[in-house]
């Protein structure tokens, strides 16, 4: 196997444990970007390089600063954390999801077909070019729902959190 | 591949709702928010045009429209379950008319989300891939989190809200998952295609667990034990006409399109689905009944009954599979018409408390909307609304099953097809439920006739009334008259392929 994706996968696992287990918010963000970004390392050494960018720009960009901005601002003190959930609580939690991951993992590993091919199919596979074609064709249906989907998101939220500015509320 | 103008067609009464509900939050900014007028027509008139749509496909064009490469396809069952939900949707635009007025919700924002989250739910029951599918899944619920939390002053809705969103989110990893498993394992996302990879052989442990994965997904949207716990607490926080659109719709909705993948991606792995669905409905009706008898709220109440419907709604699919191992997709029929029965008796239930709703006074000398929710709300009603507590007697006695109502043809359908199929002890377990619910439907009826009143200042609003009438004739209509409904399910199930 290669080793660029071993050495990513690693650290992707490495930091998602660090993630979860880590008391201060900030910490767990941190961990949580480096997990991002050695995931978008793993798309790239299983040649979708479109993939890896996007991940990048939206997860690592995007929703990370999302949550460093609320993390900042609610900046929690260590005594509002609250206590940590005791271990009865935990570990039937731990359980299900061990067994939750062995179930995915034994559909995976079992399936003689799957074992991860050592190349792409061809050069360009996995491409921006190969990716927007499938996008703007086969897919294209559901791409443009996804804009509704963005505009219910968006009005959703404003809906949510504007300030009481229309006449209705205001007379009220 | 090309896409003509003509596949639009297919979406043409989706398309319909989806542009009447944009136009009717820009509404806002040119006509004056005092007056819904303008909203109501708007709204009401893309809901009309996209009935008639649909009827001029059910009964002039009747081939079904494939279209975008078959992952958009408007055949009867698609045309049946759109003109329930267009129908639950224009009785809840004609009630939401109260709850806004009272709540002060802006009348773009409330029509709006209604008509995008119908819009939605329209193109969900069409949907033949998974990609149109989990968008539109996707589309509606975001619609349906931002509804229930509209009345932002009220905590309740809030956390309503919060945990209908993060609930939902955890289900839709789920749903993502599974889809992720079942492409691959197939290679595909149209559900034709995933039908002949499993039919190849391709039926590996991955298709498995991704088609349970899907199904899980599918339990949580509809409020299926065990992951029912989001819903008496959303139901009852959100406001009483969101509760009603939801209630009906998204149970139309998701019914519908695990229909469809059951039908059209799985229909020859019958035997790894159909006994998880068997335990899951009988969990469902169990627990449902069970957990509604302890209610005092009667919002929460028809909350649980509710999960005990889906439970009812899941016997027909689960017993799609006879016991001679025959696979029988024309059972999903009743769970078809099972659905259009549902959908007027618990929208004019919900309708009711609308109805009933009075004012509190609250802090700082406004006061605040309290729609009816305990039993205390809704004693010695029939002395002072007879004829609506008559209608909701109707409606509580369709809940539970009493002929001539829809409600029990409803259930006689779908039990008596049970057994047909060698499924009787379900049959028999579903009976029994039904009949546990009679207990907390009739005490009900028996606080509105027999009790005194115990509040006098109940404001009912006029349109809710007309809704309630509306609702009630639906119920008595499908009872009395089930024939047309029963031959357009069954029709829309043997042409489904």
């Amino acid at each position: 196997m290669d080793p660029i994706f071993l050495i990513a996968s690693a650290v992707a696992l490495a930091s998602a444990v660090n993630m979860v287990t880590q008391r201060n918010p900030v910490y767990s963000a941190v961990f949580l970007l480096v997990g991002f970004l050695a995931v978008a390392v793993t798309f790239l050494s299983l040649s979708a390089p479109f993939l890896a960018a996007i991940h990048v720009v939206v997860y690592t960009g995007a929703i990370m600063v999302l949550f460093l901005f609320v993390i900042m601002l609610l900046n929690l003190k260590p005594e509002e954390l609250g206590a940590e959930y005791p271990i009865e609580t935990r570990a039937p939690i731990a359980v299900l999801c061990a067994a939750m991951f062995g179930m995915m993992s034994w559909a995976i590993l079992s399936d003689p077909s799957l074992a991860i091919p050592a190349k792409a199919p061809n050069a360009t596979w996995g491409s921006v070019e190969e990716v927007g074609l499938l996008l703007f064709n086969v897919y294209a249906l559901p791409f443009e729902l996804i804009s509704l989907l963005i505009i219910v998101a968006m009005f959703g939220a404003l809906v949510l959190a504007k300030k009481r500015l229309s006449n209705v509320e205001a007379t009220s | 591949m090309t896409f003509t103008i003509y596949e639009l067609a297919a979406m043409q009464p989706a398309l319909l709702v989806m542009i009447a509900g944009l136009l009717a939050v820009g509404l806002d900014t040119f006509v004056p928010s005092k007056t819904r007028i303008a909203h109501a027509m708007l709204c009401g008139g893309g809901v009309i045009a996209a009935m008639a749509a649909l009827g001029s496909q059910l009964y002039y064009q009747r081939t079904a429209i494939h279209a975008f490469g078959n992952m958009l396809v408007l055949d009867d069952m698609a045309c049946f379950l759109s003109l329930a939900i267009l129908a639950a949707t224009g009785l809840v635009l004609i009630s939401s008319d109260a709850d806004t007025t009272r709540r002060n919700i802006g009348f773009g924002e409330y029509y709006g989300l209604i008509m995008i989250a119908a819009s939605a739910m329209m193109m969900l029951v069409a949907s033949n891939d998974f990609m149109t599918i989990f968008v539109n899944l996707e589309v509606l619920s975001l619609a349906l989190y931002v509804l229930t939390g509209i009345t932002r002053k009220n905590p309740r809705s809030n956390e309503a809200s919060v945990k209908y969103l993060v609930s939902g989110a955890f289900a839709t990893c789920f749903f993502l998952m599974g889809v992720a498993f079942l492409y691959g394992a197939t290679g595909t996302f149209a559900l034709s295609g995933i039908r002949e990879a499993l039919a190849l052989g391709l039926d590996s442990s991955m298709a498995r667990v991704g088609l349970g994965m899907v199904m899980v997904g599918f339990a949580f949207k509809i409020g299926a034990v065990p992951f029912h716990m989001w819903v008496p607490d959303v139901y009852e926080g959100a406001p009483t006409s969101t509760t009603a659109f939801m209630s009906v719709t998204v149970k139309a909705a998701g019914v519908g399109a695990l229909i469809r993948v059951l039908l059209i991606a799985a229909p020859m792995r019958s035997d790894l689905w159909a006994d998880l669905l068997w335990w899951m409905a009988v969990a469902t009706m169990v627990v449902g009944n069970l957990m509604a008898l302890q209610q005092t709220s009667v919002k929460r109440m028809l909350a649980f009954s509710s999960v005990a419907h889906t439970g009812y709604a899941l016997v027909a699919l689960a017993t799609m599979r006879s016991t001679d191992e025959t696979f029988v997709p024309e059972a999903a029929a009743s769970a078809l018409f099972y659905l259009l029965t549902y959908t007027f008796m618990t929208l004019g239930a919900f309708s009711f408390l609308i109805y009933m709703g009075h004012e509190l006074p609250g802090k700082d000398g406004t006061s605040e909307w309290q729609d009816a929710e305990t039993l205390s709300d809704l004693a010695g009603m029939a002395d002072r609304r007879p004829w609506a507590a008559a209608m909701m007697g109707l409606f509580l006695l369709s809940l539970g099953g009493i002929p001539p109502t829809a409600g029990f043809l409803g259930k006689f359908y779908l039990f008596a097809g049970a057994i047909e199929r060698g499924h009787v002890t379900i049959a028999v377990i579903g009976v029994m439920a039904s009949l546990v619910s009679l207990y907390y439907y009739l005490r009900v009826i028996v606080w509105m006739y027999m009790k005194e009143p115990m509040i006098a200042d109940e404001k009912p609003h006029p349109s809710v009334a007309v809704v309630i009438a509306l609702a009630g004739l639906a119920t008595l209509l499908i009872g009395v008259m089930p024939g047309a409904f029963i031959a357009a399910a069954e029709h829309s199930i043997a042409v489904l392929r």
